[in-house]
């Protein structure tokens, strides 16, 4: 400890007082011999067949569940703080801008099969809880996620929007949920909040590369946050949560000389440095992570390639890609002295392996600062892995009438050598899946499916081995077609087609922009039966870098299929009669961007601080402003009191009926939450089933962050809660609400005024609200019902069987 | 004013207050005639004013913004281009045979560049005609077994996918190319075309994908650009009969092109796409250049009168006129240029406009007497391509997938030496460059300006809501004819009737005679339909005749003029003859007839004034001045007066202009001497427009053999009229 020490304190000396509280923080955790939080940083570079650069940025950080109650050192807390109020088990997000180019950029690596992402915004996040929760925790989650990274990541928040898809991930079924933006642009806004997770930022380490201008110049760039979190007992792995964050930028370097000498060095492959494609160096490591690396990665078509060009200069070509003298190798030149050089285990597919270079970061400081670079010296041309088959998709047809998505699969010439992996099979099949979502505005006919192999029309049932659809709801949800086909290997195209129709939207369900057309959301086709593994000769050094064991378990594990995302397909609509005259337009624009803003606003606030109201399907934005005043009830009312008002002036500027305003702002909280438990208990007590105690149990859980986060009073509770949620019997409970009738009573003296109102309520949550207007009538207030006898009501008027409820309700 | 109010102070006693408008609806029916003159006048004048009306042009859709970035496109690229025109006009003398080579060299060209090449092999499609296409999209074609090698084209087609864009949207560049015969202007459109592409591959701002697609005009532009968009739009994954490629040595032979570039390009033998596309552009440059200046022209008509938005007009336009100093031309009928009388008209208006200045200084009306005939000029031929509904370029291909698009014709100033070559070369360059990235820009489709115009300049428009006015001042007079001459028809029927019978008539009776009467106009109703069922089947004739193999056009027409009179006889004799034996009042039955024809004929031309204006508009000038003045030949010759002689000429000359084949003389003889006249030529000209599926077709079919039924029954009344006397 002390030799690692040492070094370091120099390093202290030139890094900021925060760095040095940080990591006194972290020695200490330390000293307590606990597991530790732990932050690793990676960099992989490759050079592109087609003259430009592969970047790909790794940081994984992980935290212990039960590490230090709510503190963390190095994980980001937001993080944290979301896992545990949404129940994420696996959640991942990204941002993409730019297409991957499966062909020249390589389909089959783990790079693409899991960092090629379709332009915009995609999420998916598979929940720990039951089914029926799992749409409240998703809509809150899009929410929180759309504050933490200032994308508009709310608007998936719509059930039309999301879909539920069944088998196409294979994470978990059911339990996810999977919703993209594709017209999200990307930009820096979102980059600094997702740097803002790291550690050391931007500001020390390997980030320190990322550079604004390069990164936005990039072919490519798609920043990737994934999420997992296992709990204790569970695979027998440790309980906690890992944070992956991911940035593949795919960038041309500018070389000067293919502009000085056109024709003579024209073929040659542009070299590059680190400074010369960032502009900026690494000097030295961020002090906080375990290892900080940088790795160089020539595919296996490359090498072949160099020793291709070795043989014909008459050398033995095993040896000079890895041989101490490798700056003397006469096709590239590196800049600096790999630490290691791994090579692929040559797997039995194909006899090529690609080469690795590793390079430490942390040798290096800022006298000494760390520049990888390559020049290279001969042309070399070489072809990247590529999928077994392309797939491309577009629509089909012209104009007004019916449409068809068209999804065409061409094999590539080098999938030969992969087909050996089936072929011991007797009847060789290549598995293709394929998922896609369409807006429910885009009928699509599932019955037209049509299937051709080979140019030959095929029946539906010879080529799908299984197919899900669940039909669009108009206004509802969007229709997801899930499809796993068995194609022959020695099959040379593919097509499925499927028509569809433009359904009919009313005027104000036209963006604002109509006649841009409209966004139908990439397909996913993957090959699951294809693994795109890399095992690396080397001792276990190797294991402990986060990015290489990705590659690594790729044979293991689920997300190693190979994910295409097809390119955006843009639909045209024709307007002639529909198109709303142009200052309309201007003024559903303006509305629709301060709505979002005041979403975004409110509903960050509600996720971080409050409560939320449970059950509530879909509301509106009144309703959420409402039940955010509501939830600011008058305990915080002095903390958040600027924000409140402005709250209110917008709740006034926006809404001048004031009749549902004061219904909920006079609406005292406990009571209504009061009344709901207590009327689950009884349905609990009278039905004996335990399946509402979990309910109930999430609902404290979740009411559990409804408080201030540095409250520490909660959290004992809430972890029993949290570890033992079925255990709680029913009698448990029927002794809960006694302190809560305290409370009760005592809000009663406090809100008499405002008593009519929580009858209301009272009425609302036993569904009764249409007698509210006869207590209403009566003056009854809620001290006057707990009062009201059988005979009371009956005088009221109201029917036996809505007094009996009212009475059981008011015991 | 007063026969009518007195007939209804007659029919009811005591008469309520009949509502304004009605008052004036049978005041206007009641003087037809003069109406019906005074609008049909106006409407003509109304025609010809409109080059005084037309507005200057303007770019509606903001995002545009053509000329606003300096254009990059430098010598170097020019100085490519040109490398390629040489390559191409070498390997034209060194390899005439086939034009695989010069494919080859182009393809290698675009690789180069680091673009994705693809061959597109397509057989040209024979026009068919489908007498149930004509508004409907294209299909994806018919399957024909019997290729042979010897008869394919190759579209050579390269895509540059926008750096950081999202390949949803693409934009077309078209350069026509014949591999085995092409001039030195198809060599120089592909050099302008390379050199825009190879700047385009270097730029960073592309947002929408580029496609360059040089297509095998072998078997005309026309076909080589549609058959690669419907392989694109409309692809059939089902083909039974694909082209062999073993079959045909020379498509392997296609194949071999080394890929020996760094640049990261794709080549392969698969169909590609990108997005949707946004706009088409078509470049030819003319061999021989005959103007002063160097000049481009702008064909925008597409198939049925079909034009691209305006805003791409005025884009190219803009940047042509006010960037590179070319001269922008747009067709205009030559013959018009010269004509005296439009030049005198031209000067009345002028007058005139000088007279309302100097009671109105503010006035802005009128426009010099040479710019209104030219501005005639290019209406007129705005007009009748509009009319003809068939596509002036390979643009109309486009315009089919509802992709705007035009076609631009570079007509260089001299002959293509090296220096003005060079020039051309940055200039047009410099020009699809600007055009490009000004479509690059949109974020919406064309939306914002006019689709519905014609052009008198390529910087003046006249708007639909300009010229509906003159269209809708000649048809107006058509209801109220129909409508007075339905109640002339009713009246004097009931006059007739008051006479001959008792008085002792019963109301009851009267009132039964008045029911049954007010539906005799069914009789003329059917006799209409038959005629219009006859137009119907004339009009479909031409696709089984054109089924008989070897025929000469000329043979073939005398077979459809027979089989039309043939099935006109038979019509006439199986549903026509209950008809003949009507022994009502001649000139009754015959305002009837023509009442219900002029309202067809109305309702036709609305409809079709929605479908093709310009179509309607011409179809209006002929048929209504046709309709107004039709009347039986026998009737006028037993009135024997002046004015009825009159009316006969009328009738004759007018009958025979609004034949379709007449007319269609008479325009070619106007257009270009009377001595180049053939009948075989109504022939190939119908035949063309039934290949184009040109509703032009259906409505010359449909319609104006229903109007017929005027001249019809001005030689069947006498017949009638003999068939009631033999009774």
């Amino acid at each position: 400890m002390s030799l690692l020490r040492r070094p370091l304190l120099v390093l202290i000396l030139v890094v900021t007082s925060q760095f040095l509280q940080l990591w006194i923080a972290f020695g200490s955790v330390n000293e307590e011999g606990q597991r530790q939080e732990e932050f690793y940083e990676e960099l992989l570079l490759k050079p592109l067949p087609d003259r430009k650069v592969l970047t790909h940025f790794h940081f994984q950080s992980s935290a212990p569940l039960t590490s230090n109650g709510r503190h963390h050192h190095l994980f980001p807390k937001a993080i944290s703080q979301l896992v545990q109020k949404f129940r994420v088990k696996e959640m991942e997000l990204s941002f993409t801008q730019g297409r991957w180019n499966y062909e020249s950029w390589g389909g089959f690596d783990s790079i693409p099969s899991s960092n090629a992402k379709p332009p915009g915004v995609e999420l998916w996040a598979v929940f720990d809880v039951p089914q029926y929760l799992i749409d409240s925790l998703w809509k809150n989650l899009t929410h929180t996620l759309s504050g933490l990274f200032c994308a508009s990541i709310n608007f998936l928040e719509s059930s039309t929007a999301y879909s539920a898809p069944e088998w196409s991930f294979p994470p978990a079924s059911g339990n996810l949920r999977y919703g993209t933006l594709p017209r999200e642009a990307v930009c820096t806004e979102n980059l600094t909040p997702w740097l803002k997770l790291l550690p050391c930022r931007d500001k020390a380490g390997i980030s320190m590369l990322l550079d604004r201008p390069s990164i936005y110049r990039g072919f490519y760039h798609s920043q990737r946050l994934h999420l997992t979190s296992t709990e204790s007992g569970s695979e027998g792995m440790d309980p906690g949560i890992v944070l992956e964050q991911t940035l593949t930028v795919v960038l041309q370097p500018n070389s000067q000389r293919a502009s000085l000498a056109r024709a003579s060095e024209k073929h040659i492959q542009p070299s590059w440095s680190l400074s010369s494609i960032f502009g900026k160096q690494v000097s030295g490591k961020c002090v906080l992570a375990e290892t900080s690396n940088v790795y160089l990665l020539l595919d296996r078509g490359l090498v072949a390639e160099l020793k291709q060009l070795h043989k014909e200069n008459g050398k033995s070509a095993e040896k000079v890609l890895t041989s101490e003298n490798f700056w003397t190798n006469p096709c590239f030149e590196l800049s600096a002295k790999p630490d290691r050089i791994f090579i692929e285990e040559s797997s039995l597919l194909s006899k090529n392996s690609s080469v690795l270079y590793k390079f430490e970061v942390e040798k290096y400081s800022e006298f000494e600062p760390f520049d990888l670079g390559l020049t290279w010296k001969i042309p070399v041309v070489w072809l990247c892995q590529q999928a077994p088959l392309h797939a491309s998709r577009f629509l089909m047809g012209s104009g007004n009438e019916r449409g068809a998505i068209a999804i065409s699969l061409k094999s590539t010439q080098s999938s030969e050598g992969f087909m050996g992996a089936n072929s011991d099979h007797e009847r060789c099949e290549l598995r293709v899946d394929v998922f896609q979502v369409v807006p429910w505005y885009v009928k699509v006919y599932f019955h037209s499916l049509q299937v051709f192999v080979d140019q030959q029309p095929k029946a539906v049932s010879d080529i799908i081995e299984k197919i899900h659809v669940s039909p669009s709801k108009d206004k509802v949800s969007p229709g997801v077609m899930e499809l796993v086909l068995k194609l022959p290997c020695s099959v040379s195209s593919a097509a499925l087609t499927i028509e569809f129709d433009k359904g009919f939207l009313r005027i104000d369900e036209y963006p604002p922009d109509a006649n841009q057309g409209f966004d139908i959301p990439s397909a996913i086709v993957s090959f699951p039966n294809y693994h795109a593994s890399m095992v690396f000769l080397g001792n276990d050094s190797l294991n402990k870098s986060p990015l290489l064991s990705k590659f690594k378990c790729l044979l293991c594990i689920l997300d190693h299929c190979l994910m295409h995302y097809e390119g955006v397909l843009l639909r045209r609509r024709d307007f002639l009669k529909t198109k709303p005259p142009r200052k309309l337009v201007g003024y559903f624009c303006c509305c629709q961007s301060c709505q979002r803003s005041l979403e975004v606003r409110v509903k960050v606030r509600i996720e971080m601080y409050a409560d939320q109201v449970e059950g509530a399907g879909k509301r509106s934005v009144k309703e959420r402003l409402n039940g955010n005043s509501f939830h600011n009830s008058i305990p915080r009312r002095q903390t958040t009191g600027k924000r409140q008002r402005q709250d209110e002036k917008w709740e006034h500027d926006l809404y001048h009926d004031d009749v549902p305003h004061v219904s909920y702002r006079t609406t005292d909280a406990r009571d209504l939450r009061l009344k709901l438990q207590r009327k689950s208990l009884q349905q609990v007590s009278q039905s004996g089933r335990g399946a509402l105690s979990g309910v109930r149990d999430l609902r404290e859980k979740l009411s559990g962050t409804m408080n201030p986060w540095p409250v520490n009073a909660d959290p004992p509770k809430l972890k029993s809660d949290l570890t033992k949620p079925t255990r709680r019997s029913v009698t448990v409970e029927t002794s809960e609400p006694e302190p809560k009738k305290a409370a009760t009573t005592e809000a009663k003296k406090k809100a008499q005024q405002k008593a009519d109102a929580s009858v209301e309520g009272f009425l609302q949550s036993l569904g009764l609200e249409k007698y509210a207007i006869t207590f209403q009538v009566e003056e009854v207030d809620m001290t006057a019902l707990v009062h009201m006898t059988d005979d009371d009501l009956k005088a009221l008027g109201i029917p036996m069987g809505p007094r009996k409820k009212i009475i059981l309700a008011l015991e | 004013m007063a026969e009518p109010k007195e007939k209804s102070h007659n029919d009811q006693k005591p008469k309520p207050r009949v509502r304004p408008i009605v008052r004036l609806g049978i005041f206007l029916v009641s003087h037809s005639f003069l109406v019906s003159v005074v609008c049909c006048t106006s409407g003509v004048l109304a025609l010809f004013l409109l080059p005084v009306l037309a507005k200057n042009t303007y770019i509606s859709e903001n995002a545009l913004m053509p000329g606003s970035a300096s254009p990059m496109l430098s010598n170097q690229h020019v100085l490519d281009g040109n490398r390629l025109v040489k390559d191409l006009t070498n390997s034209n003398l060194k390899s005439s045979e086939t034009g695989i080579e010069s494919h080859k060299i182009i393809a290698q060209y675009m690789l180069d560049l680091g673009a994705e090449v693809s061959f597109h092999k397509f057989h040209p499609q024979m026009n068919q005609f489908h007498p149930l296409h004509f508004f409907s999209s294209p299909d994806s074609g018919k399957i024909q077994e019997n290729y042979s090698c010897s008869s394919y084209g190759i579209n050579t087609v390269g895509i540059i996918r926008a750096p950081r864009g999202d390949g949803k949207e693409a934009i077309v560049l078209v350069t026509p190319y014949n591999a085995l015969k092409s001039g030195f202007g198809e060599a120089l459109s592909l050099g302008i075309a390379y050199s825009v592409f190879s700047l385009l591959t270097q730029v960073t701002w592309l947002a929408k994908d580029i496609i360059w697609l040089v297509a095998d005009s072998q078997f005309g532009e026309y076909a080589a650009v549609s058959a690669w968009l419907r392989e694109y739009q409309t692809p059939k994954f089902s083909s039974l009969s694909t082209l062999n490629s073993e079959m045909c040595p020379d498509i392997n032979n296609l194949f071999e092109i080394k890929v020996h570039s760094v640049a990261g390009s794709k080549f392969s033998n698969s169909f590609r796409r990108a997005g949707t596309m946004a706009a088409a552009l078509v470049l030819k440059v003319r061999d021989q250049g005959e103007q002063f200046e160097d000049t481009i022209s702008i064909y925008a008509e597409a198939s049925n009168g079909q034009m691209p938005n305006l805003d791409l007009i005025n884009v190219v336009n803009y940047l042509a006129v006010h960037r590179q100093g070319l001269r922008v031309n747009v067709e205009k009928l030559r013959s018009l240029l010269n004509s005296s009388w439009l030049k005198s008209l031209g000067e009345i208006f002028e007058s005139l406009a000088k007279v309302a200045k100097t009671l109105n200084p503010k006035c802005k009306f009128g426009i010099p007497a040479t710019e209104y005939v030219e501005g005639t000029a290019t209406l007129a031929s705005s007009l009748y391509y509009q009319a003809l509904g068939v596509p002036t370029g390979p643009h109309g291909a486009f315009r089919d997938y509802q992709v705007d698009a035009i076609t631009l014709e570079i007509s260089p100033k001299f002959s293509l030496d090296k220096v003005w070559r060079n020039d051309i070369l940055l200039r047009g360059g410099r020009l699809i460059e600007g055009v490009i990235r000004s479509v690059n820009n949109l974020l919406e489709k064309f939306h914002q300006s006019f689709f519905l115009y014609l052009l008198t300049s390529p910087s003046k428009f006249v708007s639909v809501g300009v010229y509906m006015i003159a269209f809708a001042l000649l048809i107006a007079p058509l209801p109220m004819v129909a409508a007075s001459l339905y109640v002339d028809a009713n009246s004097s029927s009931n006059f007739l009737k008051g006479d001959s019978s008792t008085p002792s008539a019963i109301t009851d009776a009267a009132e039964h005679g008045i029911t049954i009467r007010s539906w005799k106009w069914l009789n003329s109703a059917k006799l209409v339909f038959i005629v219009h069922l006859w137009g119907a089947i004339v009009s479909l004739l031409p696709y089984f005749i054109c089924q008989i193999p070897d025929c000469s056009p000329m043979t073939s027409f005398v077979i459809w003029v027979l089989l039309s009179i043939l099935s006109l006889l038979i019509l006439n004799s199986v549903l026509a003859s209950p008809l003949a034996c009507v022994k009502a009042s001649q000139e009754k039955e015959w305002a009837l007839v023509k009442s219900v024809t002029i309202s067809s004929m109305f309702i036709g031309l609305g409809l079709m004034s929605v479908i093709n204006f310009a179509t309607a508009e011409i179809g209006a000038l002929l048929m209504v001045p046709m309709c107004l003045l039709a009347q039986p030949l026998k009737l006028d010759l037993r009135a024997g007066t002046l004015r009825s002689c009159c009316r006969i000429i009328c009738n004759l000359v007018l009958g025979h202009i609004a034949f379709p084949p007449a007319a269609f003389f008479l325009l070619k003889g106007m257009l270009e001497g009377f001595g180049s006249a053939n009948v075989g030529d109504f022939w190939m000209w119908v035949e063309s427009l039934w290949a184009w599926n040109s509703a032009t077709y259906l409505f010359i079919g449909l319609l104006r053999s229903g109007s017929n039924p005027l001249m019809i029954e001005s030689i069947q009344v006498p017949l009638m009229d003999r068939v009631g006397a033999c009774e």
